[in-house]
């Protein structure tokens, strides 16, 4: 028999061991589930017992579960919320909120005057800042509270929609009981429960999530997440690139970047096509070929700008992706002077 | 059941998740053609001698088309190959941070390379396209550019009508999908993910995982289990350009079923599909309900259309198994027909 250490121990390595081997959500959402599970089984046994002693009146049983199904909850939706409780932040939160309420009444002389206490202890830094620094960050400060105040309401919403359920199962439940005792062979036991369970939450939150004022409330969520994460690194790109040490390129000269080397492709695709539809020639055969060795120094900077890389590096990938448009364009004329066309699409009717 | 016997029950299972090695997309094939991210491939026949007209298959750009090929017992492209179908299939791969710019045009520029090398290969000038989900809806749009180039078309689970109310479409519907994009460039998978748990939370993410915790399960469920666990969370992210355009177009729009989808300045127009069509759709399908995809047949010129119904739901059509898994024998049997 094993001991208790030796028990403990071999939980342990197969937690971890598991971790590392399922995929991440699966890990976590079947732990998680074992703590919710055990959760409504305490539930289930406190009601039982108040069920024993005596007649049971639904609102009773709602304040029980009230209470039973408080930890259910985030347990719950943990995984779906955590985006949002990152970007929440904790406790700091509420303070920027408010900050954000005073700035934006008193904006510009209040604004900068909070900003400006905010960084105090960095005063030497702000003269290093560029000029438009203050409304970058009023910006961010403007989305941040747009965003705290709707995930409040959908949290709160989901949360509302949560003690519905919990009312209604405590209906249910009594009207179920009630019924199996006319029956003496039935009996509440847990997996019917765990099955009412089930259904009524499941419900309830497949029907609150479609409807109008709920799904507003999720756009609004989803917009404001998206102007934190906008306006925040808008800031950041702004503050870094004042410093000459700061080694990385900004999301807009990697958008540019991205967008050269699609169009790039692009033109390597159509002049393609004009080669294929030629007549077989050694010349041509070394047109294509060279157009296939070009692609694929096309496809090696792409992978060279996927992984971050630092300045210098995307300098070097908009040189080459330069070179390598000009010999595109040159086998184009080429291919023009050949009187090379590529394949019509179907006229449509 | 005391506290206790869940636990050891939860750490027996988690202990067999662990030591069980699951694969997936076991059925051999060969890559024929790579171009960036996406690449064509072909499986290997498993009959001496395979139909004359070769199947290409287009899944979805959301999640892995393995969903095709998840076991040996459930696997669409066995079955397929099986009854002696020629099968190939794009793989749209991982799209990495510089392939934010691709279109919907290039997914479409990509289907005619695939079909123009599958072609050539086979000798055949036109071949069956299956398209599955979206992938039915590129296919849907190729087959309306290119008639002359495909003999058949089948449709799995395709949203052709993005108007019907699921829960999928309304959040779609109000998504401000240029913030979207713009803040974030490639749209995670995470992201959609979430979307899709969050069309039943409590199910999705609760019920699921203690259903192992109720009953003991034996080995075979649990890999099946873990099978569609690896699926399900194994979700590229969806190009900046692509997710803009599709959500916008079809979704918000909703111009592919009124004939005003537009595709690099090119009309779709779905009356030009004339090709026998069949349409699989399956009943408790939240992400393309029936009424997404039946529209389609009353607009289609094809003479020879058909729907087969599914009980199941988007995923069970692949990797049911209810007995209207059996459903797919009258598919195969509508292919073969007409790949002599």
């Amino acid at each position: 028999m094993l001991s208790e250490d030796n028990y403990v121990d071999g939980y342990s390595k197969t937690l971890v061991a598991a971790y590392f081997k399922l995929p991440r959500e699966t890990f976590e959402l079947f732990t998680r589930s074992v703590d919710t599970y055990t959760k409504l089984f305490e539930a289930w046994r406190n009601s039982s017992s108040t069920l024993s002693s005596g007649k049971l009146e639904s609102q009773e049983l709602f304040k029980i579960w009230a209470q039973d199904f408080q930890g259910i909850y985030d347990d719950l939706f943990e995984m779906l919320f955590r985006p949002m409780k990152l970007l929440a932040g904790l406790q700091w939160a509420d303070s920027l909120t408010r900050m954000g309420d005073f700035t934006r009444l008193s904006w510009p002389f209040g604004a900068f005057g909070n900003i400006y206490a905010v960084l105090k202890p960095y005063e030497n830094l702000i003269y290093l800042f560029p000029k438009e620094t203050p409304q970058l960050l009023q910006k961010v400060v403007n989305s941040y509270v747009d965003f705290y105040e709707a995930w409040r309401d959908y949290y709160t919403g989901l949360y509302e929609a949560w003690n519905k359920a919990t009312e209604k199962l405590s209906t249910q439940f009594v009207e179920k009981v009630a019924e199996s005792q006319k029956d003496t062979q039935k009996t509440i036991d847990f997996s019917a429960f765990f099955d009412l369970w089930m259904e009524t939450f499941s419900k309830t939150y497949i029907e609150l999530l479609s409807l109008p004022n709920m799904v507003s409330v999720q756009t609004r969520l989803s917009s404001s997440t998206m102007e934190v994460i906008k306006n925040s690194r808008e800031l950041l790109e702004t503050l870094m690139s004042v410093s000459p040490a700061f080694p990385f390129p900004t999301k807009s000269e990697m958008d540019e970047t991205y967008k050269r080397l699609h169009s790039l492709k692009n033109d390597f695709e159509a002049v393609s096509q004009k080669v294929s539809v030629q007549p077989t020639r050694s010349d041509i055969h070394k047109v294509y070929e060279s157009i296939r060795v070009l692609k694929e120094k096309v496809d090696g900077i792409s992978q060279k700008v996927s992984v971050q890389p630092t300045r210098i590096e995307l300098m070097e990938a908009k040189e080459s992706l330069r070179v390598l448009k000009k010999e595109v364009d040159e086998i184009n004329r080429k291919m023009e002077a050949h009187g090379a066309r590529p394949k019509q699409a179907p006229q449509q009717e | 059941m005391e506290d206790f016997k869940v636990f050891e029950q939860f750490m027996k299972t988690l202990k067999t998740l662990h030591d069980i090695d699951v694969d997936v997309w076991q059925t051999p094939f060969d890559e024929i053609h790579k171009e960036g991210i996406f690449r064509l491939i072909h499986y290997k026949p498993r009959v001496e001698k395979t139909l004359p007209t070769p199947v290409l298959i287009v899944y979805a750009y959301i999640n892995r088309p393995y969903i095709l090929d998840l076991q040996p017992d459930r696997s669409v492209i066995r079955k397929l190959l099986d009854k002696g179908l020629d099968v190939y299939m794009i793989d749209w791969g991982y799209p990495k941070k510089a392939d934010k710019y691709i279109t919907l045009e290039d997914y479409i520029r990509y289907i005619d390379k695939a079909l123009g090398i599958v072609a050539k290969r086979s000798g055949k000038d036109k071949i069956t396209l299956h398209g599955y989900c979206i992938g039915g809806t590129l296919s849907l749009i190729f087959s309306s550019l290119n008639p002359d180039k495909v003999k058949n078309l089948v449709l799995q689970a395709t949203p052709v009508d993005f108007d019907a109310p699921r829960a999928i479409n309304l959040w779609a519907k109000s998504l401000d999908v240029d913030k979207v994009v713009d803040a974030m460039g490639n749209v995670p998978g995470e992201f959609l993910n979430n979307a899709f748990l969050l069309a039943d939370p409590i199910g999705l993410t609760f019920g699921k995982y203690a259903n192992l915790i109720r009953e003991s399960k034996d080995e075979k469920f649990l890999k099946t289990f873990l099978r569609m666990e690896k699926w399900i969370f194994d979700s590229p992210d969806v190009p900046g350009e692509t997710f803009r355009q599709y959500i916008k177009d079809w979704y918000q729009k909703n111009l592919l079923i009124k004939n005003q989808f537009t595709l690099a300045g090119k009309k779709i127009d779905l009356r030009r599909i004339n090709m026998p069509t069949l349409a699989i759709v399956a009943d408790y399908d939240h992400i393309a309900p029936p009424e997404a995809t039946k529209p389609l047949l009353k607009i289609i010129s094809s003479t020879d259309k058909i729907i087969m119904n599914f009980t199941t739901g988007h995923i069970g059509v692949s990797v049911g198994s209810k007995p209207a898994y059996g459903l797919w024998p009258k598919v195969i049997d509508w292919m073969k027909e007409r790949s002599q």
